[in-house]
Order: structure tokens, then C-alpha cells, then sequence
């Protein structure tokens, strides 16, 4: 088509033009304004603007009213474009997007009569009318829009949001239209948007816990105000609010290398969101950031497979608080965010697996013992040697239930080496319980009471060795005598002879409001000498005798806290809410060369990120009633 | 009556005091009538058969295989009852079981011979201070500091890869199997006392010496012209603990016209054995005293009086505690008196006036001065010549030993 406008020529593009111009799709969001969608392919860049054309003579009619593309910014007269990519262009032409020129656009102009057109102004002036269809019905321009939504959707949208009040109907719409079409627009999100008005937002792991939801991990720097709202969007459309879960975490890595290109960006830049959404493999998710004034940054979710088990998935979600120390203060509040539902979880999933347990026997089996005697192994294993050296010439020993547990499968040649050699020489009998994996200290010792044969159970540890003998004897007439004793346990001291256990009682730490404690009292004070036994609020798990039956009726130890910490407390206040009591027993003594156990490990900050998780597991537990508040009892006064 | 004398070595091989007081034992008890010893040594595998731990050497006197760490003295040999130790002991049936040192052999084997000859007693010899130091038994810190009693902590700062616990473990797990002892021998009160004080109760330690073969006192050299008794012999290891260096730092500061008056001849082997750096001091002073002293190289036990017959003074340089050294006995049989550092076994053994004269342990300029007063005063010789102590004779020393068996069996009647 070819026609006159005064004295310049109105041309039909043709294919050696290599021009392409379209409009897409065109709707009048209000009375009297225009919103189009469309996309420009000029790799010569042969266009020098557009015009709103209202003659219908085709006559230019006002200079003022062209716009050039190039210099298009929202400061002309209200009018308002957004650039955007079209990743189907470009694949339609065979032909490579530019980031910095899009070939989409959204253009919003608000002042358009009802007869214009739109041309496009080549050199020369030659023009090019562009023609369209304008929809005004709302249903009309939905589903209009639906077919350019997944790459325009989100111009639309702001665009919208910026001209139209709240509440419009068309805006209500297109909002719904906008979660409608998620499942389509999710795979064109990235997992970073860096927007020079309002935030970079940065997602960096999302993991998966199953049924126990997502954790979303990544950093942000908001420009002005934070997000008024932040929501996890399902393919399905269904969204969870998670605006209050956020937390944030120091991210000295972050600031450390952006703190030049963002100025004012804080340490504390990091995130963590546990999301509670029952995970299915393979699906995605958005999460939308919305800002005051209507702008919205949709991110994409991608959990990430789990390549090891709960507890390490666990450490690992823990090893993402970068300076954990500094953040200290407001950790049990971190936890309570969901961050600590969401550990708790991973770290169930391993409990529920079902071990293959080997059991070896060394000298004759002690079957009608009545004391077992349970040692978890991990890291070194000499110590058998030396503990098996003190119980040799105990008779208390001539019939005990040994049982080594093996929760270390790096020491499990080495161990039965050394009890091989040695076991004969020491005479005492002993079994060795090994399963292939390390459980921590509570899973260790619930997997030797599990094949403990006898009445009594002494949970040691295997750097405990003993002062003198017949200690077992005194601590079993103890817990047979002493007023509703639940357990007891041994003066336990430092090779030097300070105190290192003589009673466990409650603290708590201003550095760690939240946090209920542990404490041992005296510890490497001088012992008095008094063998008087006296009650206290808990006792450690280093060396402690127990009956068995009421060890199996708390269930064992809590193998919910990683690693180990607290199920030594743990179970002593679940003793309590038998009824029963704990004593410490200092006539009988015994060593404890504590810190030689485990190996030193030289991640500080995570080791104590994993007790202060369980510190508020443990929290949470006296919280539900689940076990007695040691702060309650008078002995702990 | 029937004993069996475990040594970590055996004086066939290896000729240090230990394993020789433990070998005239052996010897001393088979002469007695109704009595038969058996001789343990501990041999290393290369004089070993290939697939048994026990050879013969002669009647009642075998060679077994043995090895153990120094750290933690633990055995790293069979333990059971079918072992080829426990085995020979099954046989023996004997009704003493005398450990002339565990070092080598592996503390376990203390309860192994309980276990496995349960009415047998266990007498252990002390020899230096393995269960108590880490630093090859000499209670001499790792920075060259006399040391006198240990603790964990201490004992950590010596050896900083080694816990404190560690130590503390080492030390209980020795204690398991002393326990096990029914009488301790000690050749000196000092290394008694030392073992007291780790904590052994004090009436288990008795202390008897080193015995030696009976032998008469050897002439003294003539003298030509004005010549003093100027002699001097050292015998033994040149290692830094001997202190060889430190004789040797003496008779370099002697004045030019004393030193010409002046002889040292050194009788002993290893020091090929020793550092560069101590190998390189030792030699320096060689070349600074040509003339002076003269190095002899090793020598057996056997020529101990003829060469002893050369010289007029016994010198010994060890700076760490020593415990009973078999040389002082040796001088002492021989007749000749003993220029002797005035710490530990030593200064127990050679009291100023009597067998010898002391110098400052360690030091150097007193034992310059000690040389030069022996060039001053020519009759301080004869009278301490005159004066020397008496030998403990094998014969002697073993009724001793007879006697504490004979006491420990009675203990159970």
C-alpha cells in the first residue's frame, strides 16, 4: 500500500527493507489512552521515529507529536516504554537479540484520538503506516494479552500499575492473568535482577527439603525501601506469603566484592527464607518481590538436587550463615523464622532409615549381665585400649555387657585391629556394633542400647577412663537407693583433678537471648572430697547409668540435635517428666580427658551454629512441655 | 626354684649396662644350686628366625622377638595366650618372672606373663625413666633443662604434638600394668626415690645394685720420672647425654702446661651413630687436643680391667641423671677412682672422698677445675686410691635376689 502524506510518501515496507515493524497488540487501557505491544527489528537503523497520524488525509499534522525511538523516555508527555526482550524474534529471523536494543517494546501513551494511526518515519521522509486494531473491552484485551504475556507480561503489568488506580478492573485482571500464566513465565526468569531504581536481589541456592518445604538462599540490596510484600508462586498459581520469613544473614563475601558498584549496601545483605511448599522433583517456582509503586521482580526458584544426606544437607543450609557470630543476637529468632523447622526436618529424614547393624563378639558373651555398658567410637579409637587396661583388673567387669559402637566407618579396621590384639590380653569381654555410617553421639548410643542386654545402661564415654574400681557397683547401688533416681552419674575430673562434671544445670546468655544452656558447675574447680551424693538438675552424658526400661520409655536419646549436643539434657528432662530425679554420685570417680574424643574441627563458626541449632530445637521441646523445664526445678537454683 | 629374666636385649648382640647387670644375674642365679634360670633377650629381627619369635642361644638362654613403641610402650607384637612368649613361659612353669627392662619388649607383656603363669611373681628392675619421660627415659627436657618430676602439662611443653592427655594416658596405662608387679629393683636410691614420687608405693621398690663378675683390682701403671697420675679413661657411648663433649670442653681450657701433664683416653663407640652437628663439636675438639686425647673406638666388656690397667682415673661426663651406670662399679672392681658428675645415680655412686672426686654436673670450667687440682695436688690420688668403695659382687647380689624371691613366694604360704 503506498499513499501520499502531503508531501512525503507513505511506502509498505517490503523484504529488502530490512526493516520489520509490528504491532503486536493494542488495547486502551483507559478512555482516550493507547498501550501497545510490539517489537522493531532495525539492524540499520533506518528509523528515525514514529507519528500519531490523525488526519485522515494522511497529513502530518504536528512535528511536536513525533516521537523518536531512540530518545523515547517516560518525560514525554506522560507517555511510557519499556523495552523488552523477544527471544521469539529473534528465533522467527534467525538474527541475535542485543541486550542493550530489545526488540520488544510496551508503549504507553495517554493521550491518543480516537481515529490515529501510527507511522513509522524512515529517512527521506518516507513513512510507514503501521496498522492496528484497537480493543477496549476488558475480557477482549485479556485474552488478547495472554498470547504476549509470558515476555510482556511483566512491562504490561508495571505499566499498568504506574497509570491505573488500584483497583481497576483490568489491573485486577491482569494480575490474575499474570499468575495464571506462571507456569509458562517461570523458565524465562532468572535468578537475578538487578534494577537501578529499586533493589538487586540475587537468589544463590535453593534447596529442597521434600514435605519439609524450600529454603531460598541470596542476598539483596534494597535501593530505596524494601519490599512491601514477597511471595512464592506454584506452576499451579497458588502463592504463599513469605514476606515475614525472611532473615537476614551477614554476607561479608557479597558486600565484599559489590560494595564499590552498590554504595550503601550492607554486610547484612544475605537471606534465608524457608518457604513451606511440599516440594515435588523436577517442579519450579517464582518468587515475586513487590515493591511500594507497583513494581513487582519475579525470580525463579530452582531447588537443587540433594547430593547427600539430611545431616549434611543440614550442615551445609548452617555453613550459609557467613560470621555466625556476629549474628548471634538475633539467631534463636533466625531459627524461629522457620530456618530451624527446616533442619529439623532434613535432619529427621536420615533418622528414619533402617541400618544393617553388625555385631561382633569378643571373648565369651555376658549375657546375664546386669549392666551394659554402652561406648560410642568416633575419630579415635586408642582409647579402647586404655579403657579396657582399667576395667581388666575391676571384677565389677568379670560380667559386664561391653558394647563399642563403631560411629565412625574411617576407624572400623583399626578398631577391630586393636581389639583383636588387645581384647584377649584384658580379658574383658565386649561386643562391637558397627553399621557402616556415623549417627552422632545419641544415634551411636541409642544403636548400643538397642543390643544392650542388661537392666542397667551406663552411656560412656570413650575418653573417660576410670579412677579406681568397683565404680559400677557404687553407681548401680546409687540408682537402686537414692529417692526416685532416674540416673546418676560419676564425679568426673580433669587428669589434673579439677572438676569437669560434678552436676549439669541450666544458664542462660545475654550473647544468645533465646538460648537455654547448659552449664557444668565447678568445672576445673578442686574437688571438697565430699563423697556425698546430691541432686541436680541434669547430668552429663559422658558417663551416666540409667535402667534401661526407663531409657526405652524416653525412647533413647533424641536423635534430633546434629552432631551432638543436648541429648544428654535432653534426656534428663525427659527422665523428669517420669518423675524421676538425677544424682551425682561422687564417691565413684572416673577421668575425663574431654576434648581428645573428637577431632578438633577447624570450622568454629559452623560446629557452633550446628549446638546453637540444637540449643533451639531443645528450646522448642521445653516450649511444647515436651520435656521439664530445668529453670522450674529448685535444684537448679 | 625357677626364674625366667626378661632383658631387651641380649649382651651376645648388644652390650649396654642394663642388659649385662641382667645377663650376671641370669648367670649368678644357674650357679646356685636348685635353682634354674632361663635368659630372655629380645632380639631384633635380624637375628631372628623367620616364622617363630624364640631362637636358642644356649642353655636356657633364648632370643625372642620384641618390639614395642617408646611413646606409649605398647607392644606391637602378639599379646595371646598361643604366642610363642607365652608359650615358652606355659613350659617353663616359672615361679619368678623377672623383668630386667620392659622397654623394647612392650609393657603388655607384664600382664601376659599374669595371665598366663598367674602364681608366678613379677619382679620389674627400673632402669632409667621410661615410664616417666617420653625423652628416651632421661628426665631431661627436650630443651636440655634437667627435669625432676614430670606432669601432664609439662611433659606437653617438652613435646607440643603430644597432648597433655596423651601423657596423662601414658602414664595410667603404664600404671595398669605396674600394678601387676609384686616387687620393683632398683639400682639406686635417686631412681627410687623418682619412682616414688610418680607413685609407686615405697616398699614395693627395693633397691639392690648391678652385679658383677668377681675380679681383682689391676695394677697401677708405673710412673716414669716426675709424671703425675695424669691419666684419664672415659668409657661408653659418645652421645650427647654421656657428655663426652663436656670432658672434652675441660681439658680444652686447661692452661697449655697443665694440659701437657695430662692424658684422655676415650673407649667408646656410636658416634657415628649421633647428629652432624654434635659429630662435627666432638671433632673440633679432637683437632683442638691432639696429643691430649686419644680416641680408642669401641671395646667389649672383657677388656675393661686391662684397659682400665692403662689409665689412672675413671672420668664420666652424662649430664642427665644416670640411674646405677655399670662403669662406676666397674672402676671400682678394677681400682681406680672416678671423676663423676655430682648429680642423680652419680653423685650416690661418688661421693667427694670417697671413689672420686665431683664437679658441677654439666659443667665444663668445674671439671677443668677438678683436673687442674688432681695436677696440683699429686697425693689427692693415693689417698683416694687407698679409700675406694667395694664392688657389688654377682654372687652377692644375686642372694639378694634370691632372697626377694624367696620372700615373694613366701607371701603366699
Amino acid at each position: 500500500m503506498m499513499s501520499e502524506v502531503g508531501s512525503s510518501q507513505v511506502v509498505s515496507l517490503t523484504d529488502s527493507d530490512d526493516l520489520r515493524f509490528y504491532i503486536d497488540f493494542a488495547f486502551s487501557p483507559a478512555t482516550g489512552s493507547l498501550m501497545l505491544l510490539g517489537w522493531l527489528y532495525d539492524p540499520q537503523n533506518k528509523v528515525r521515529g514514529f507519528s500519531l497520524l490523525q488526519d485522515k488525509t494522511k497529513k502530518i499534522k504536528a512535528r511536536e507529536k513525533k516521537y523518536d525511538v531512540s530518545s523515547l523516555t517516560e518525560s514525554h508527555d506522560g507517555v511510557r516504554l519499556s523495552r523488552i526482550s523477544r527471544l521469539d524474534v529473534a528465533s522467527a529471523l534467525s538474527v541475535t537479540e542485543s541486550v542493550q536494543k530489545p526488540f520488544g517494546f510496551v508503549l504507553y501513551l495517554p493521550q491518543v484520538p480516537a481515529d490515529t494511526e501510527i507511522a513509522l518515519e524512515l529517512s527521506a521522509n518516507k513513512y510507514v503506516i503501521v496498522p492496528f486494531k484497537k480493543y477496549a473491552n476488558n475480557e477482549a484485551i485479556i485474552e488478547g494479552l495472554k498470547k504476549y504475556w509470558v515476555h510482556s507480561g511483566d512491562a504490561v503489568l508495571s505499566m499498568l500499575e504506574s497509570v491505573l488506580d488500584k483497583g481497576q478492573p483490568l489491573l485486577d485482571a491482569c494480575h490474575d492473568l499474570n499468575v495464571r500464566m506462571l507456569p509458562q513465565r517461570i523458565s524465562t526468569l532468572t535468578t537475578t535482577i538487578n534494577d537501578e531504581d529499586y533493589a538487586a536481589i540475587n537468589v544463590d541456592h535453593v534447596y529442597s527439603l521434600g514435605a519439609g518445604g524450600l529454603l531460598v538462599f541470596g542476598w539483596k540490596h534494597y535501593r530505596k525501601a524494601g519490599p512491601k510484600s514477597i511471595t512464592v508462586y506454584e506452576c499451579s498459581g497458588s502463592a504463599v506469603d513469605v514476606t515475614s520469613a525472611l532473615s537476614t544473614i551477614i554476607r561479608e563475601d557479597v558486600w565484599q566484592n559489590l560494595d564499590t558498584d552498590m554504595p550503601g549496601m550492607s554486610k547484612e545483605c544475605g537471606y534465608v527464607i524457608p518457604v513451606p511448599i511440599t516440594h515435588t522433583p523436577g517442579a519450579e517456582y517464582a518468587i515475586r518481590f513487590a515493591f511500594a509503586g507497583g513494581k513487582d521482580f519475579y525470580l525463579k526458584l530452582k531447588p537443587e538436587k540433594m547430593a547427600v544426606d539430611g545431616v549434611e544437607l543440614a550442615k551445609q543450609i548452617l555453613a550459609m550463615f557467613y560470621m555466625p557470630q556476629s549474628i548471634l543476637y538475633k539467631l534463636y529468632n533466625t531459627f524461629d523464622s522457620g530456618v530451624g523447622a527446616c533442619i529439623d526436618y532434613l535432619s529427621q529424614e536420615q533418622r528414619e532409615q533402617e541400618l544393617p547393624v553388625d555385631i561382633e563378639q569378643y571373648g565369651e558373651p555376658a549375657s546375664n549381665a546386669a549392666v551394659s555398658v554402652v561406648v560410642p567410637l568416633y575419630g579415635r579409637f586408642d582409647f579402647v585400649r586404655h579403657q579396657l587396661a582399667q576395667f581388666a583388673d575391676d571384677p565389677d567387669f568379670s560380667s559386664v555387657d561391653l558394647i563399642y559402637v563403631i560411629d565412625d566407618p574411617s576407624i572400623y579396621d583399626q578398631t577391630r585391629q586393636l581389639v583383636t590384639k588387645y581384647q584377649s590380653l584384658f580379658g574383658v569381654s565386649l561386643r562391637l556394633v558397627s553399621y557402616g555410617c556415623n549417627l552422632g553421639f545419641a544415634g551411636a548410643s541409642n544403636m548400643g542400647a538397642k543390643v544392650a542386654y542388661a537392666d542397667y545402661v551406663v552411656m560412656l564415654n570413650s575418653d573417660v577412663i576410670p579412677q579406681h574400681t568397683g565404680w559400677l557397683s557404687t553407681m548401680r547401688t546409687a540408682l537402686d537407693t537414692l529417692p526416685q533416681a532416674g540416673a546418676v552419674a560419676p564425679l568426673l575430673q580433669f587428669y589434673d583433678g579439677s572438676i569437669q562434671h560434678a552436676g549439669m544445670y541450666p544458664k542462660r546468655s545475654p550473647a544468645l537471648p533465646g538460648f537455654l544452656l547448659n552449664t557444668h558447675r565447678k568445672m576445673g574447680q578442686a574437688w571438697d572430697g565430699d563423697t556425698s551424693s546430691y541432686e541436680v538438675p541434669m547430668l552429663t552424658a559422658a558417663c551416666v547409668m540409667m535402667r534401661k526400661s526407663e531409657f526405652d520409655q524416653v525412647g533413647g536419646f533424641d536423635e534430633g540435635y546434629i552432631v551432638g549436643d543436648f541429648e544428654d539434657s535432653d534426656l534428663c528432662l525427659a527422665l523428669r517428666k517420669l518423675g524421676k530425679k538425677m544424682w551425682l554420685v561422687p564417691d565413684a570417680q572416673l577421668w575425663h580427658l574431654e576434648r581428645q574424643s573428637q577431632k578438633l574441627t577447624s570450622e568454629v563458626g559452623q560446629r557452633q551454629l550446628i549446638t546453637l541449632f540444637n540449643g533451639w530445637r531443645y528450646m522448642k521441646k521445653i516450649e511444647r512441655g515436651e520435656l521439664v523445664d530445668p529453670t522450674s526445678l529448685e535444684v537448679s537454683a | 626354684m625357677k626364674s625366667v629374666i626378661i632383658s631387651h636385649a641380649h649382651p651376645v648382640f648388644s652390650k649396654g649396662g642394663g642388659e649385662l647387670a641382667a645377663y650376671y644375674l641370669w648367670q649368678g642365679l644357674n650357679a646356685k644350686e636348685q635353682h634354674q634360670s632361663w635368659f630372655l633377650g629380645r632380639g631384633g629381627p635380624e637375628v631372628m628366625h623367620a616364622f617363630t619369635s624364640l631362637a636358642v642361644i644356649a642353655e636356657r638362654d633364648y632370643l625372642f622377638a620384641g618390639n614395642a613403641t617408646i611413646p606409649d610402650l605398647t607392644a606391637t607384637t602378639e599379646l595371646d595366650d598361643e604366642s610363642d612368649f607365652a608359650q615358652l613361659l606355659i613350659s617353663i612353669q616359672p615361679d619368678v618372672v623377672h623383668f630386667h627392662h620392659y622397654v623394647h619388649v612392650g609393657i603388655e607383656s607384664i600382664r601376659l606373663v599374669k595371665k598366663v603363669c598367674p602364681n608366678a611373681k613379677i619382679v620389674v628392675t627400673l632402669h632409667e625413666y621410661i615410664a616417666i619421660c617420653m625423652n628416651n627415659g632421661q628426665m631431661v627436657k627436650t630443651d636440655n633443662r634437667l627435669c625432676l618430676r614430670s606432669s601432664p602439662r609439662e611433659c606437653h611443653l617438652c613435646f607440643p604434638h603430644q597432648s597433655p592427655e596423651n601423657f596423662f594416658l601414658r602414664e595410667q596405662y603404664t600404671k595398669s600394668f605396674f600394678r601387676l608387679v609384686d616387687q620393683f629393683v632398683s639400682p639406686s636410691e635417686f631412681l627410687r626415690d623418682r619412682y616414688v614420687a610418680w607413685g609407686i608405693e615405697a616398699e614395693k621398690i627395693q633397691v639392690i645394685e648391678n652385679g658383677l663378675p668377681a675380679g681383682d683390682r689391676v695394677t697401677l701403671r708405673p710412673l716414669h720420672g716426675d709424671e703425675i697420675r695424669g691419666r684419664f679413661g672415659y668409657f661408653g657411648q659418645i652421645n650427647p647425654y654421656k657428655g663426652v663433649d663436656v670432658i672434652l670442653e675441660a681439658f680444652a681450657r686447661l692452661p697449655k702446661k697443665v694440659r701437657k701433664m695430662v692424658t684422655l683416653d676415650i673407649f667408646g663407640s656410636a658416634l657415628e651413630n649421633q647428629t652432624p652437628e654434635f659429630q662435627e663439636k666432638i671433632h673440633n675438639l679432637l683437632d683442638k687436643l691432639k696429643g691430649t686425647v686419644r680416641l680408642h673406638g669401641p671395646y667389649e666388656p672383657e677388656e675393661m680391667g686391662s684397659l682400665l690397667g692403662e689409665v689412672d682415673w675413671m672420668v664420666m661426663g652424662s649430664i642427665w641423671w644416670e640411674n646405677s651406670p655399670l662403669v662406676i662399679q666397674e672402676a671400682y672392681k678394677f681400682g681406680r677412682p672416678i671423676i663423676a658428675p655430682d648429680i642423680g645415680g652419680m653423685a650416690e655412686k661418688v661421693k667427694p672422698g670417697l671413689g672420686g672426686l665431683n664437679y658441677r654436673a654439666r659443667d665444663s670450667v668445674s671439671l677443668a677445675s677438678v683436673l687442674q687440682r688432681i695436677v696440683d695436688e699429686p697425693d689427692l690420688f693415693n689417698s683416694l686410691h687407698e679409700t675406694l668403695p667395694d664392688y657389688p659382687e654377682i654372687s652377692e647380689i644375686t642372694e639378694k635376689h634370691l632372697a626377694l624371691y624367696k620372700e615373694l613366694d613366701m607371701g603366699d604360704a
